[in-house]
């Protein structure tokens, strides 16, 4: 009577795919797959298709290598910008009421719409090189690219608390 | 005593000597570049806003990782896909193997490469996270559980069926 063949489980020939057995257990399986083609063709496929996923997954990281750190880029600046915005919307419609009630002239002077959108824009914009120059102080070797930005700050937006701040870190 | 579990350090100066570890995770969840600069600045934000102050450096790696990883998985899945390069692959394949191969084996590799890049799109997340983790990225079964939070015995009962299913793939298309 011929006795019925016993397969390895799925275990062992990973395990032997990957030369993770022992030597005993590695020669038996070795036997067995001198005369069993169907878990010969297992083991070889488990092998193959580890080194071919290797081969894609090396070609997809090759593609991602270069790729920086972009901090500025999804920094949350809508939201800054937002709050900002309602801060300095908020004060200037608070100075507008309050020089109404107290001087008819100053109405005259008080700031419209246009200057206020104008400000909260240099603001927002001072603020956020400022939070950009501020992120790169912890690498020494960008800190000359720090101190031109702590510049630029002080002389394009001279009259925004940015510009303060920047003139105060300025060595 | 070991430094790296010594003293807590700045979250930031671990994101960015993981950076090649994470891209590794991201790379092998088969995400194209705009995808991946997605996940990278999504993390880094997260970083920043982090305040673990105590945080060892094996903690800080590993809330990295995971942070990565639940990017990958949560919001970018759905976009994945490993592209169609089969000659980059089939090249660097070849640059692996000893003996030159005839031309119906090089047509054999590269029909088995595109299967191959086939099944990885169609491997469910919770078999190609372990399987990248794993296999790209060095950690043992005992690591992946942690990042992935499940058990270890989970991850190995993954990586298997994962294992099989890939190297059905290329059984069947013989």
């Amino acid at each position: 009577m011929k006795s019925e063949i016993r397969h390895p489980n799925e275990d062992q020939l990973i395990d032997y795919a990957d030369a993770l057995l022992d030597t005993e257990a590695s020669s038996e399986l070795t036997e067995h797959l001198d005369t069993c083609a169907h878990c010969r063709r297992r083991v070889e496929a488990l092998q193959q298709s580890l080194a071919l996923s290797r081969c894609i997954w090396q070609d997809h990281l090759e593609a991602l290598e270069d790729i920086r750190l972009p901090l500025a880029r999804r920094f949350p600046w809508k939201r800054i910008r937002a709050v900002a915005a309602c801060v300095l919307l908020g004060m200037g419609l608070f100075w507008a009421s309050h020089h109404q009630m107290t001087s008819n002239d100053s109405i005259l002077s008080a700031p419209n719409l246009e200057q206020i959108e104008r400000d909260i824009a240099q603001a927002t914009m001072a603020a956020k090189l400022l939070a950009a120059a501020d992120l790169m102080t912890k690498y020494p070797d960008a800190q000359p690219l720090v101190q031109s930005q702590y510049r630029h700050i002080v002389e394009g937006y001279p009259d925004t608390f940015a510009a303060q701040d920047a003139k105060r870190l300025i060595d | 005593m070991d430094t790296d579990t010594a003293s807590a350090v700045p979250l930031m100066d671990v994101f960015l000597k993981e950076l090649p570890l994470l891209k590794c995770i991201i790379a092998g969840m088969g995400f194209g570049r705009r995808d991946a600069e997605d996940i990278i600045q999504d993390v880094s934000v997260q970083v920043l806003k982090q305040r673990m102050e105590n945080m060892s450096r094996p903690s800080a790696k590993a809330w990295l990782k995971r942070v990565t990883v639940n990017k990958c998985i949560s919001e970018y899945r759905r976009r994945a896909r490993f592209q169609r390069r089969v000659p980059a692959v089939f090249k660097r394949q070849q640059a692996l193997a000893s003996p030159a191969l005839s031309p119906e084996g090089e047509m054999m590799q590269k029909e088995q490469a595109d299967m191959l890049r086939q099944a990885l799109n169609e491997l469910d997340d919770s078999l190609l996270m372990p399987l990248v983790l794993r296999f790209f990225c060095d950690h043992n079964a005992s690591e992946i559980a942690e990042i992935l939070h499940v058990k270890a015995s989970t991850v190995r009962s993954r990586l298997r069926k994962a294992r099989m299913r890939l190297a059905d793939t290329l059984m069947k298309g013989e």
